[in-house]
């Protein structure tokens, strides 16, 4: 079963992707800032991030940066899924690791399952 | 030369130098070798050299031009340049080294001065631009966080309606789902809106950056389709493409074309009724090409057609027949030809259907008319 590290502050948000991408067959972690996701990362490694962008504590890109994927554990794919469109950021999670970029509030529960499911795949 | 006359041609350059000293930003002028004849004091100010330092030499090399990252900007591609190739004013923003080796941000105007017809010099006129600059990036900021707070929520409310109807939380009957569905359709709604005064305040503040590139009409139209098949497969409406077979491209840029497009598309869809017919095209004409998107939809009323470009303008019979319209679409779509140079028309009649014709040039070396080197 495919582990997934769900990367999201927002309390709603977080169990409702977990409920979605456990009823898909995932096996779901879910960290709720960069700092709770850097650690379980220290043990573990899910072959797919779900990851926020702005966060408490340690945002998205701070966490790509000292998490450095492609050194630590380059067969990890990323998906950026966030609710900030930002050319520069999207450019620079890209440019550290990130595989795709998902804006939240256009993604319906069926699309995100797909993203996964094809992201996986890569 | 008479004492008087002397006089006279001493007093003229008084007063012209006292005018040229006077301009409140920073003025230089050259002769036609652009050599560095006149500086000002604002512009000794904003890049911190003496009179002699600047006076008597070479402008590209006593001035030196840079990208704001530090790169140089080649003596060629400096608006002086262009200025005595064609003789014309250009405007421009870009940065200047100062002497402690910092970049200024600003915004330049250099102008041919010009003597029976012949330029024998130039004249530039600069401001700092840190102040506006800064407030931009603020400005920036702002739209980013507002729009992400407001999206949110709206992610959950999304989100929770979507697993509804979904089944997450067992079968609902047939009011439950009613209900649920008007919540997805609202929130798709808000979303569009939000999208669209996200979009409209990006270009509004000139933070849109245009990238040309080469872009494939047919390959843009084809994504757009494809994006579009769910709502056409659902209204059973007919696609008609009417495409050149080789392919037909451009140098714009991809996203601002492909935006114009859906936008187009997607209110041909939403103001044709079922089974209607959706006809895409796209020609060659000189150096243009055109796009033209022909429904079989309501069409538009006569007395709405002058305002159908303004924000938030919905024509009346299109309230009656699709309520959740944001009435954004046709002013993005405005604003979005405006920055590709291009032009937008329409014929339409009221009950068979409306036809938009969307012309944008096949090559254009920037935006609009505004010299930049740096995108600033």
């Amino acid at each position: 079963m495919n582990t997934i590290l769900l990367v999201e502050d927002d309390q709603a948000l977080n169990m409702a992707f977990r409920t979605v991408l456990t009823k898909a067959g995932y096996n779901v972690v879910s960290a709720f800032h960069g700092l709770e996701a850097l650690e379980y990362l220290s043990d573990n490694q899910p072959q797919l991030i779900l990851l926020d962008l702005l966060m408490p504590k340690l945002n998205g890109i701070n966490f790509l940066k000292r998490y450095q994927p492609t050194v630590n554990h380059p067969t990890v794919r990323i998906i950026v899924f966030s609710n900030l469109d930002t050319e520069p950021e999207i450019a620079e999670a890209m440019q550290l690791g990130a595989h795709k970029y998902l804006l939240k509030a256009d993604t319906t529960p069926k699309q995100l399952v797909e993203s996964v499911k094809a992201t996986l795949k890569t | 030369m008479n004492a008087m006359n002397k006089r006279t041609i001493e007093q003229e350059r008084a007063r012209s130098d006292a005018l040229f000293t006077s301009i409140g930003d920073g003025a230089l002028a050259t002769d036609e070798r652009g050599i560095i004849r006149r500086a000002n004091r604002v512009a000794l100010e904003l890049l911190g050299h003496t009179k002699s330092e600047l006076v008597g030499s070479w402008y590209p090399k006593a001035v030196v031009a840079t990208d704001g990252h530090g790169a140089t900007i080649a003596v060629m591609d400096r608006p002086i340049t262009e200025v005595f190739f064609t003789g014309k004013p250009v405007s421009a923003k870009t940065f200047y080294l100062k002497k402690d080796g910092t970049e200024l941000p600003l915004s330049s105007t250099v102008s041919p001065i010009l003597l029976g017809g012949k330029p024998v010099g130039a004249i530039e006129v600069f401001r700092d631009i840190s102040l506006e600059l800064a407030i931009d990036k603020m400005k920036s900021e702002f739209i980013a966080l507002a729009s992400h707070q407001l999206r949110t929520p709206l992610s959950a409310i999304s989100v929770y309606a979507h697993m509804l109807q979904d089944g997450y939380a067992g079968t609902l009957n047939d009011q439950q789902m009613e209900y649920v569905t008007r919540t997805v359709d609202a929130t798709t709604r808000m979303q569009a809106l939000i999208n669209a005064l996200l979009n409209i305040s990006r270009i509004e503040s000139g933070q849109l950056a245009y990238n040309p590139k080469r872009v494939v009409m047919q390959e843009v139209i084809e994504q757009v389709l494809d994006e579009s098949k769910p709502a056409t497969k659902q209204k059973k409406l007919r696609i008609i493409r009417r495409l050149p077979k080789l392919p037909l491209v451009i140098m714009s840029d991809c996203l601002m074309v492909k935006e114009i497009i859906s936008n187009l598309v997607t209110n041909a869809i939403q103001y044709t009724p079922p089974n209607g017919h959706i006809t895409i095209s796209a020609r060659q004409e000189k150096q243009t090409v055109v796009i033209a998107i022909r429904d079989t939809g309501i069409g538009i009323p006569l007395d709405h057609r002058s305002q159908l470009f303004s924000p938030f303008y919905r024509a009346e019979n299109a309230l009656e027949y699709f309520e959740s319209g944001t009435g954004l679409g046709l002013y993005l779509v405005k604003l979005l030809i405006a920055i590709l140079n291009g032009e937008i028309s329409f014929t339409s009649q009221e009950g068979k259907g409306s036809t938009f014709f969307v012309t944008i040039p096949m090559r254009q070396p920037s935006p609009s008319n505004n010299y930049s080197h740096t995108g600033l």
